[in-house]
């Protein structure tokens, strides 16, 4: 044999190849799955079973003639084509979801056609792999030795893949220094306004690497990074919730074409958007009920003293000054009502009318520890929408749908077939069918979620495989999606 | 880190010290010279040369930073043990442990990172350290690594947090067993119903709102670019006006202009006059329009404006002047000229703290402007225990024309420093009065020859009939001949000067005495007369000079021909000069 049993990462690999792989795989995995539930339905005579064996074989000699093997092989919940990551390849009832179910019933990794197997050898081996799926307690050796005691040469199984000794691709590497520096973030935040909220000053070098940090993120693909404001923690509430606003700001200003700088200090006025709250007593922050009037005298109160507090401990320069502005304004609307009230007319910065859209969306759809009950992403777009013109800037507006799509990362959805699936991204091509992974069915959750892309279509049909039947709020169903999101984390740990 | 593309040999090598010696040059030379001098133009156009030649031989320039020293495939191609100068230390001390150099490398690029490490460091407090700048700058071909150590060393760890959020995510939640919910459906019909009312609901709410309109477009780039012409600064220093201005509460103002003053004292650090001069602008203008209900808001404001220039902020503005001699005065000057009378003194005092001239002859300016209306604030400094600064007193009381002024020179001309008395003979010679002709006059007795020197001409620049009036009395007087003939001369050109008519009258009287008992005097006192005419005017001079021509006196009349002589080529000269600079001087116009 000669592949490596390993998945060896091909990191020279363009987009483009990458994407060719991909595609090879995809149909490889569609035609060795439906051959193989052809072979469990039908005798060997049988004309349909004939066509797709011949397919199979179609498919693999023609890719056979690129490669000298070819090999499916899983890992991590991924299908792996001739060891390039397959995207947006696993769904409950998808192909590739069945033979990565079937691996795993049979303790292997995954198969290796050789160029020349024949037909006799792909039917033994079909065989071998029905009755041993059957059969509780098989594993590679098992299957490696019938396989070989059936003559089977051309045709080879893979042993398992211990997780620890395999490299991350760099899409795990993406996703993990999305988490380190989003957890940055909210760590850098806390030191920093825990030093503005004692009116000391602070050091900001630190917050503006981990903010330049976003910015690159964002500009490189956002959806690593927007997946992880589906995180709660209400201790936290604040940073996170900071952190979320900063993110969604980035984002919104990529869309604009703001140029990095300006991204920058976009993200950094984002940040300490809240940081007037460092002055309000803790007992009005985390009070459970509804404010009485006093206390809402006082959170009126939070950008004025935002405003001062940047003032008074950070350095004057364009982009604190672009913060003090962000801090002082982002309760006001565009109409002039709002609060601070005041008695002189002000023409709202942009950063500021940026930072109150993304403020309310991950305030309505997150909850407060004053109202938990978050509201749907889609409900609260909705409602979004219909204050442009009063609250919000139409065209900041427009622009903000666009960037976190109708689905924003973090809403669970109800998948036809009674799937739960937690969105992790826009659709690459449809707003409407963003990238999600399936967490869950009605058996209960899974351990590893998958990843899916619902602008899938079917080949055949032209028809899309998923549909959105609803989208649901995580307390109805008491699910947690902080492990899915953190999952490449637990993965890697 | 980052790879290095290729093993350089040693001529390569020999090439990067080069470089990166005269990459340290450039960044300690233009430290010294303003940016556009052509000593630091000659420095930068080589570190063009240098990187231009480096690249056209080696595929990107990859060096390790260490505190100390720059290497190359473990070879030291900069090193420097210097405190102030060593630009290793200046990147390694941020965290950066390697830069590339890479093709494509531009001249604007070169400049951006040199003007890069020379800020770097400079302000203590600023937001940004050369890691964070290098990344704005957006240096497409210049690439740094950074160390993470560093970079969140202080900050909660990321891995507890992470643990924190798994933990409260999870209160109260499903962990994998079954989900106890309503959403199933048995119905796949139904379910593909539901399915196709979600989406047709989404489209419809949503689907106008997917693509970017031509209209969307539009308004971005208006939203943007109205945006970018705002002055941010402008607009928080006027919010925080604002502010002040309609607060009603007296405690929050305090809050308000507590913020003001601590960013107010940054602005001065950072030498930012011109946000400076904005924000006192406000706070007079506020304590002019504004009624207060209350004197305690009154109170407030103006004791903020009075601590724009006590005497913390004066030294904090004079430290900030003397580390940058480079700074923009004009936006200073604005600054000075809107405090009030009780910063008079302590910017007396600045003028003897400020070490670079530039700065100094500003605040003079100002003083000169201020001294018109509080005089006597000005000349108190005369008392001033340093002599310098009583000399910049003294010029700048002359400066002020007043005559108020010359009762402080008058003690400023009893100065035990020569250099304070001649400043105050100086200005004494600018405040037109009898007092300070007097003064002067005083000071023709003085001690030191460059004093007396310094009063003549003052005496003779001063166009006032008393000075006139007092040489006069002086050179006529019997004792005049007991000077000596240099003091003499002096004091009859200061006469002619003073002025020239009634002058000539006096002179001819001297040229006529004679006195049998003082013969040798009254002869040297004439040889000064005679001298002195060539301060005079020609005309005038040519007539009394060829009187004493003609005289019986040989010595006189000889010493009266070699006047006319010198005073005629004088004319000469000065008429060949004159011609020389007319347009039709030397190209035979005449003819």
């Amino acid at each position: 044999m000669k592949i490596d049993r390993e998945i060896v990462l091909t990191p020279t690999l363009s987009d483009a190849e990458e994407q060719r792989y991909s595609d090879q795989g995809r149909r490889l995995a569609n035609q060795l799955a439906i051959f193989l539930r052809t072979f469990k339905l039908y005798e060997s005579t049988n004309d349909n079973y004939r066509k797709q064996l011949q397919l199979l074989r179609d498919l693999t000699n023609d890719l056979l003639t690129e490669h000298l093997e070819v090999s499916l092989q899983a890992q991590s919940g991924y299908l792996f084509y001739c060891s390039v990551r397959m995207r947006g390849e696993r769904t409950p009832n998808d192909n590739s979801h069945y033979l990565l179910e079937l691996f795993e019933r049979l303790g292997i990794s995954g198969l290796v056609f050789e160029l020349g197997y024949t037909e006799e050898e792909i039917t033994r081996c079909a065989e071998i792999i029905w009755r041993l799926s059957q059969q509780d307690g098989t594993d590679y050796d098992i299957v490696r030795v019938a396989l070989g005691e059936a003559g089977v040469s051309k045709i080879e199984v893979l042993p398992p893949i211990i997780e620890t000794s395999v490299e991350m691709d760099d899409k795990y590497r993406q996703r993990r220094f999305a988490q380190q520096t989003f957890f940055n973030a909210v760590g850098n935040l806390k030191t920093v306004m825990h030093a503005i909220g004692t009116s000391r000053p602070v050091s900001l070098s630190r917050t503006t690497r981990v903010i330049h940090s976003i910015v690159d993120q964002v500009l490189s693909d956002d959806s690593y990074l927007l997946e992880l404001t589906a995180l709660r923690d209400f201790d936290e509430y604040t940073f996170v919730h900071s952190t979320n606003v900063c993110i969604y700001s980035i984002c919104l200003g990529a869309n604009l074409g703001l140029m990095k700088s300006e991204l920058s200090a976009l993200g950094f006025a984002a940040l300490f958007h809240d940081v007037g709250k460092t002055k309000l007593p803790l007992q009005v922050l985390n009070k459970p009920s509804d404010f009485t009037e006093n206390e809402w005298e006082l959170m009126r109160k939070h950008p004025t003293y935002g405003l001062l507090s940047i003032a008074k401990t950070m350095p004057l320069d364009d982009t604190t000054c672009r913060a003090m502005l962000v801090a002082f304004e982002h309760h006001s609307n565009i109409d002039g009502s709002g609060y601070p009230s005041l008695d002189f007319k002000r023409n709202l910065n942009l950063f500021s009318k940026i930072v109150a859209i993304c403020d309310v969306f991950d305030a309505l759809t997150s909850g407060r520890v004053y109202r938990r009950d978050a509201r749907s992403p889609e409900y609260v777009l909705e409602t979004m929408l219909s204050e442009v013109g009063t609250k919000f800037d139409e065209t900041l507006m427009r622009v903000f749908v666009r960037t976190i799509s109708v689905y924003p990362p973090g809403t669970l959805l109800l998948l036809n077939g009674n799937r739960i699936a937690l969105v992790i991204g826009p659709g690459r091509d449809d707003h409407f069918r963003p990238m999600v992974k399936v967490i869950g069915n009605r058996k209960g959750l899974f351990e590893i979620a998958e990843e899916l892309d619902l602008a899938d279509k079917d080949d055949a049909t032209g028809e899309y495989i998923h549909q959105i039947v609803r989208v649901i709020d995580p307390r109805e169903t008491n699910i947690d999606v902080s492990r899915y999101v953190l999952e490449s984390w637990h993965n890697e740990s | 880190m980052l790879e290095h593309q290729q093993i350089y040999g040693p001529l390569e090598l020999s090439a990067l010290k080069e470089l990166f010696g005269s990459l340290a040059k450039t960044v300690k030379t233009v430290r010294q010279y303003p940016p556009h001098h052509q000593v630091a133009a000659k420095f930068y156009e080589a570190l063009h040369e240098r990187f231009a030649n480096c690249l056209s031989t080696i595929e990107g320039i990859s060096i390790e930073v260490s505190l100390d020293s720059f290497s190359c495939c473990d070879e030291i191609i900069y090193h420097s043990d210097s405190l102030t100068d060593n630009i290793a230390s200046l990147l390694h001390r941020d965290g950066i442990r390697s830069i590339r150099f890479s093709h494509g490398l531009t001249n604007g690029e070169i400049d951006r990172f040199v003007d890069l490490l020379i800020r770097a460091g400079r302000d203590d407090e600023a937001r940004v350290d050369i890691v964070n700048e290098i990344w704005e700058a957006d240096l497409e071909h210049i690439q740094c690594e950074v160390i993470d150590d560093l970079e969140y060393g202080e900050i909660e760890d990321a891995d507890s947090l992470r643990e924190e959020f798994i933990e409260e995510g999870s209160k109260g939640m499903s962990d994998s067993g079954g989900i106890d919910t309503h959403l199933w459906s048995e119905n796949v019909e139904e379910d593909q119903q539901r399915a196709r009312n979600q989406e047709e609901t989404a489209r419809f709410t949503f689907g106008g709102l997917v693509r970017h309109t031509q209209a969307d477009l539009q308004a971005i780039e208006k939203l943007v670019s109205d945006d970018r012409k705002r002055d941010v600064k402008r607009d928080v220093i006027n919010l925080l006006l604002q502010l002040c201005a309609y607060e009603k509460s007296v405690h929050d103002l305090g809050l308000i202009l507590e913020s003001l003053q601590a960013a107010y004292d940054r602005l001065i650090r950072n030498g930012s006059f011109a946000t400076l001069t904005e924000i006192v602008s406000g706070i007079i203008r506020l304590l002019s329009e504004r009624n207060f209900e209350s004197d305690r808001f009154e109170r407030r404001l103006k004791e903020f404006y009075q601590r724009c220039g006590d005497m913390v902020r004066i030294k904090m503005i004079t430290k900030r002047l003397n580390e940058n001699p480079e700074t923009d005065l004009e936006p200073v000057a604005q600054y000075f000229r809107l405090l009030g009378w009780e910063s008079l003194n302590n910017m007396i005092w600045m003028l003897g703290e400020l070490e670079h001239y530039r700065a100094r002859r500003v605040l003079c300016d100002l003083l000169v402007e201020k001294g018109k209306n509080q005089i006597q604030l000005i000349g108190g400094a005369v008392y001033d225990s340093r002599w310098y600064v009583v000399r910049n007193v003294a010029m700048i009381i002359g400066e002020t024309e007043l005559a108020e002024g010359v009762a402080y020179l008058q003690r400023a001309a009893r100065h035990a420093d020569d250099r304070v008395r001649i400043e105050a003979a100086r200005s004494l010679a600018r405040i037109e009065s009898n007092e300070s002709a007097e003064a002067l006059i005083g000071l023709l007795d003085d001690e030191s020859e460059r004093v007396r020197s310094a009063a003549v001409n003052g005496l003779a620049r001063l166009k006032h009939s008393g000075a006139f009036e007092r040489l006069r009395d002086l050179v006529t007087s019997e004792q005049f001949a007991d000077r000596e003939q240099n003091s003499m001369r002096q004091l009859l050109v200061a006469l002619i000067r003073s002025d020239g008519n009634e002058s000539l009258d006096v002179l001819v009287q001297l040229l006529k005495k004679s006195s049998f008992f003082k013969r040798a005097r009254i002869r040297r006192m004439q040889e000064a007369v005679i001298t002195a005419l060539e301060a005079a005017d020609r005309t005038a001079a040519e007539d009394i000079l060829t009187a004493v021509a003609s005289s019986s006196d040989s010595h006189l009349r000889e010493l009266a021909r070699k006047v006319q002589t010198r005073i005629q080529s004088n004319h000469s000269r000065k008429q060949a000069l004159d011609s020389s600079k007319s347009p039709t001087g030397s190209g035979g116009g005449d003819q």
